[in-house]
């Protein structure tokens, strides 16, 4: 039997605030399997990104179990974990996170950079990744001159730069208007699933769901059943969906 | 990382600027202090470090070329009987007062040398030459003394103690470190002008003869004459400058302004990287979050750092030789020595990798979560 890519069992986690400590995650249990786009959603304050952040690696949870690519990453040491990331975890950041010093070529090499690959492997891989985003022509060009929609293209290449199993979205769409939100969660997807990639999206864009292969809905803290979006495309792709984005999903 | 860390310093041109500006300073403070300083060390020594000879004989009291104490002349004959000596001859060095047609005194050092040989006479002539200096009466000046001597020309008198001199030379670049004017004569002149004794003398010079050790000639003149001490010149002459470094505590003086210097390059330098840090605190938790490590972070730093160091050490040594070459005179000689100035620059580059951990611990403590979770 396949081990899934992220396994969950009881996460608990909480924030202090002065004296009280604040429970943001409450017996959290999922499992997300190799190449699935499944899409974390509920409303604000609700903890969709502080799971995020523990399946990143980048938070640990008080307690509970939890799995990444088959290893118990609870009980990694910062450094540790910073090579789980480096290696395994591709990030799409809500903002981008873009370094806006750096041209669109660079902003891709960085990952690969951290992972000491040479120069023309890391060049060349950048570009290839650039090429697939439709942004060929503008690796040189500065972050800062490129538009929202090009910078989240630019983005999502960074998190696959390394290759790594398990793609992390934050708010992808944010910052997009409507058009280029779902032209970009449609290319992350379709090239998650044409590279053999495992995403994990949280999003409260209703807009967007009909992307998802599944939605797993949080709310204060706590798991609700998960749905599989088939019947929810049927519906949603008539009412939110335009035409070309149909197609694509 | 080279590329991220120096396309992120040059995106922030007025903290680059200002980090870069710190290590100019600096440099320029410490290398300006320190070569004003040699400059005026070399001044204190100034009649040895421009004489030929091999040894100083001096009285055992003397702590300083300018102010010396009367030995015995008959010293040198017994000298000159040693076997590798080539020369001794007797050096005047004393003060006189010149009485000038403005009716105002000068004080000067009358300079006398042996006439045969001229050891120790002026160098640097601009007017006349050491052969003039053997005319009756004839003295040199410098042309920096030029206006306290009443403008003197060639050709005119100058009375000192009350006896007539003819100035016949011109020098350039003759100032001792007590800025009195140096009168280069002969030396039967300088002991009429300084009324020196009959029999006795300031120094006595000697020369060795070729391919001869000066170290042993040097402890056999000591154990000839016990009374006498013997010096090297480079001895002498340290012994000249710390004499004036310890009685006016210039070395404190400029020691303190180097300090200063150093301290403020320090302070420039660390903010600039610090606020620079601060000013791409996104940046570093991007990258911690995308799985930097520590050491990742810190080359980034640290090519900054050298960078600006860099930088900063080319544009301010560049300065420092155009401040030496446009503002040095014998005044304020500025002896740039290259051990002096690689001193500085390792100093400068240490001092911006100091400046360089405020930042770094700053940075260490960044959170990656906070990509996420602002």
């Amino acid at each position: 039997m396949e081990v899934p890519v992220i396994e969950t069992r009881g996460l608990i986690k909480s924030y202090r605030t002065g004296e009280h400590a604040v429970p943001v995650l409450r017996d959290v249990s999922m499992s997300v399997h190799r190449g699935e786009c499944l899409f974390l959603v509920g409303p604000s304050g609700s903890g969709k990104t502080t799971l995020l952040s523990i399946l990143g690696c980048v938070l640990s949870a008080d307690s509970g179990e939890i799995r990444i690519l088959g290893h118990d990453v609870k009980h990694l040491n910062p450094d540790e974990q910073a090579e789980f990331r480096r290696e395994k975890i591709g990030f799409v950041f809500q903002r981008l996170n873009l370094f806006d010093a750096l041209t669109a070529l660079e902003n891709v090499c960085i990952p690969l950079q951290l992972l000491r690959w040479k120069k023309a492997a890391s060049v060349s891989r950048g570009k290839h990744l650039l090429d697939l985003l439709g942004l060929g022509g503008l690796t040189d060009r500065n972050v800062t001159q490129l538009s929202m929609g090009q910078r989240q293209r630019v983005a999502v290449a960074r998190a696959l730069a390394a290759d790594p199993e398990l793609i992390l979205a934050d708010e992808p769409t944010a910052s997009l208007d409507e058009s280029s939100g779902l032209q970009a969660i449609a290319t992350l997807k379709d090239l998650c699933r044409s590279l053999g990639k495992t995403v994990v999206v949280v999003t409260h864009d209703s807009r967007i769901f009909s992307f998802a292969d599944r939605v797993l809905t949080l709310n204060n803290g706590q798991m609700k059943p998960s749905v599989h979006t088939d019947s929810l495309n049927a519906v949603r792709m008539d009412t939110n969906t335009p035409e070309p984005m149909k197609k694509a999903a | 990382m080279i590329s991220f860390a120096i396309k992120t310093l040059l995106s922030n041109r007025s903290k680059l600027f200002t980090g870069v500006a710190g290590v100019i300073f600096s440099l320029v403070l410490v290398n300006i202090q320190g070569g004003l300083y040699l400059g005026l060390m070399k001044k204190a020594s100034l009649l040895v470090d421009h004489n030929d000879a091999d040894l100083w004989v001096t009285h055992k009291l003397v702590e300083n070329v300018d102010l010396a104490r009367e030995i015995p002349e008959s010293w040198q004959q017994r000298i000159r009987g040693l076997p590798t000596v080539q020369k001794a001859v007797p050096y005047i060095v004393g003060k006189g007062t010149a009485s000038l047609n403005s009716g105002h005194m000068e004080d000067v050092w009358v300079i006398g040398s042996e006439p045969d040989s001229m050891l120790g006479s002026a160098w640097g002539f601009v007017a006349g030459s050491r052969a003039d200096l053997r005319r009756p009466y004839g003295v040199s000046f410098d042309e920096v003394d030029s206006e306290k001597l009443g403008h003197p020309q060639i050709g005119e008198w100058l009375e000192v103690n009350g006896q007539r001199t003819r100035v016949v030379a011109r020098t350039n670049g003759i100032t001792g470190f007590i800025t009195m004017p140096y009168l280069f004569t002969t030396y039967n002149t300088a002991r009429n002008l300084v009324h020196m004794p009959s029999g006795l003398t300031s120094f006595i010079l000697v020369k060795i003869r070729p391919g001869k050790d000066r170290i042993a000639l040097q402890q056999l003149i000591q154990q000839r004459i016990p009374d006498a001490c013997v010096y090297l010149p480079e001895d002498f002459a340290s012994i000249s400058q710390k004499y004036w470094m310890k009685r006016t505590g210039i070395g404190i003086s400029f020691g303190a302004a180097t300090l200063l210097g150093l301290l403020v390059g320090l302070t420039v330098v660390g903010q600039s990287l610090y606020a620079m840090a601060i000013d791409h605190l996104k940046d570093y938790a991007t990258l911690k979050a995308i799985g930097a490590r520590d050491s990742d972070v810190c080359s980034v730093i640290l090519t900054q750092t050298i960078w600006i160091a860099t930088v900063g050490t080319f544009l301010g040594m560049l300065v420092v030789y155009l401040i030496a070459n446009f503002w040095n005179s014998p005044l304020a000689p500025v002896y740039i020595r290259p051990l002096l100035s690689a001193a500085s620059v390792v100093v400068m580059f240490v001092i911006c990798i100091v400046a360089a951990f405020v930042p770094y611990l700053r940075i260490r403590k960044i959170d990656p979560v906070t990509v996420l979770i602002g």
